[in-house]
């Protein structure tokens, strides 16, 4: 699952949004890092959509403009949460390999050099 | 409506005509939301555009906007097959004048384009969709290396016969693409499907066909419009088109710049030869970015 996609249906979380308010949503939850163009969010609802992950939830005319609502389903909360958990276990691969090296690093640093003995 | 929005609108034209009618108002009201000013921002406009392709290559592709990519590479390696068996059947009908006065090399041609067509129907009777393309381009390199001097087939160089071939194949490139419409039409609800064995039947008999017509086609200069306005019209109708046209187009173009060289420049076919692989570029460059759009 790609960024835009994985912060699209993050957004989605708390209850429908309008497209708008998903960018700025998920721009806000990625701390900046994803901030999508309407294009790419768009692109991302279709294909969502498509897969049921992400369904339409009415419309409203703001200053005569319409806005569509979207909601995630249950197959997106899933599809969701499988790759939140996906991730964070690729985390903690990461994440123990990095504090076993260093413990390593630590435990060889106190060790007296040969050469200095 | 300001400048901005304008702009968003024009965008809105690279999605296919139902996206727009349904969506549009939607995605041009979201971006004015983030606030409207008198100038376009760029990067919603060019990813608004992207978008709008990777929506048509989707809605001819299925799944994926990758999809369409290989449909096109497929189609580009069927055309260039057909771009062979034809001058392959030029060959057989005037193998003296092919060959400039050479039966013996036209022996060697018809003989080697002939393996090379069987082999590339083989390999598509078992599905290997690719094959074409490199039967086709293995075949044009020994040709150049080991029957320069007695096979100036291929149309685009400048010691061949020519302009003719130019013709020849240009025209296949226009009149193919409407044919494959016709014949890959989807019934009803029925998915886009290019493995009909009609495909490679009615190309080989049209190829035959536009190789009896070749040498009534020489004073026909104005075919030379006709790749760019089918890359236009049928590739927007069909990303796939504009694909397999550019597969053929960059092959050619390779063709040119590897065996014509520097020559080629002085050719008028040189150098709309050199603006045709620039466009193919584009028109690739067009194809990946449509799959970074589907996101």
């Amino acid at each position: 699952m790609r960024e835009p996609t994985y912060f699209t249906l993050a957004a989605l979380l708390d209850g429908p949004l309008h497209g708008y308010a998903i960018v700025k949503r998920a721009e806000q939850l990625s701390e900046g890092a994803v901030r999508m163009t309407a294009g790419t969010l768009y692109g991302a609802l279709e294909r969502l959509s498509r897969e049921g992950l992400v369904a339409e939830e009415g419309q409203e005319i703001v200053a005569g403009r319409a806005r569509r609502y979207y909601r995630l389903t249950d197959a997106g909360r899933t599809a969701l949460e499988d790759e939140a958990g996906r991730m964070q276990r690729a985390a903690t691969v990461v994440q123990n390999s990095s504090r076993t090296a260093i413990s390593a690093g630590q435990s060889r640093s106190v060790k007296p050099h040969p050469g200095l003995a | 409506m300001s400048g901005a929005e304008r702009s968003y609108r024009i965008a809105l034209y690279a999605f296919p005509k139902q996206y727009r009618e349904e969506r549009g108002e939607e995605v041009v009201a979201t971006i004015l939301e983030g606030g409207d000013s008198w100038r376009p921002r760029l990067r919603e406009f060019f990813g608004l555009f992207w978008a709008g392709i990777g929506q048509r290559a989707l809605r001819a592709g299925g799944e994926k906007a990758a999809g369409s990519v290989r449909a096109g590479i497929r189609l580009g390696a069927y055309f260039l097959l057909w771009v062979v068996a034809a001058a392959g059947v030029n060959q057989v009908l005037d193998p003296v004048r092919a060959n400039n006065g050479s039966v013996a090399g036209g022996r060697y041609e018809i003989i080697g384009i002939a393996v090379t067509s069987l082999l590339a129907l083989a390999a598509l009777s078992r599905g290997w969709w690719a094959a074409p393309l490199g039967f086709t381009v293995a075949w044009s390199i020994a040709d150049s290396l080991f029957l320069d001097s007695n096979a100036p087939h291929w149309p685009w160089r400048p010691d061949s016969l020519g302009l003719g071939y130019w013709m020849l194949f240009f025209s296949a490139l226009g009149f193919l693409p409407p044919l494959l419409c016709v014949i890959a039409r989807p019934r009803g609800r029925e998915p886009h499907d290019l493995r009909s064995p009609l495909w490679a039947i009615a190309g080989l008999a049209l190829g035959a066909l536009m190789a009896w017509h070749t040498t009534s086609w020489l004073e026909w200069q104005w075919l030379l419009a006709v790749p760019p306005v089918a890359w236009l019209v049928l590739g927007w109708r069909d990303l796939r088109l504009a694909i397999a046209t550019a597969t053929v187009m960059t092959f050619a173009g390779l063709e040119l710049v590897f065996y014509a060289g520097p020559i080629a420049w002085d050719a008028p076919t040189g150098l709309v030869g050199y603006a045709l692989v620039i466009g193919a570029a584009a028109l690739a460059a067009i194809g990946f970015g449509a799959r970074r759009a589907n996101a």
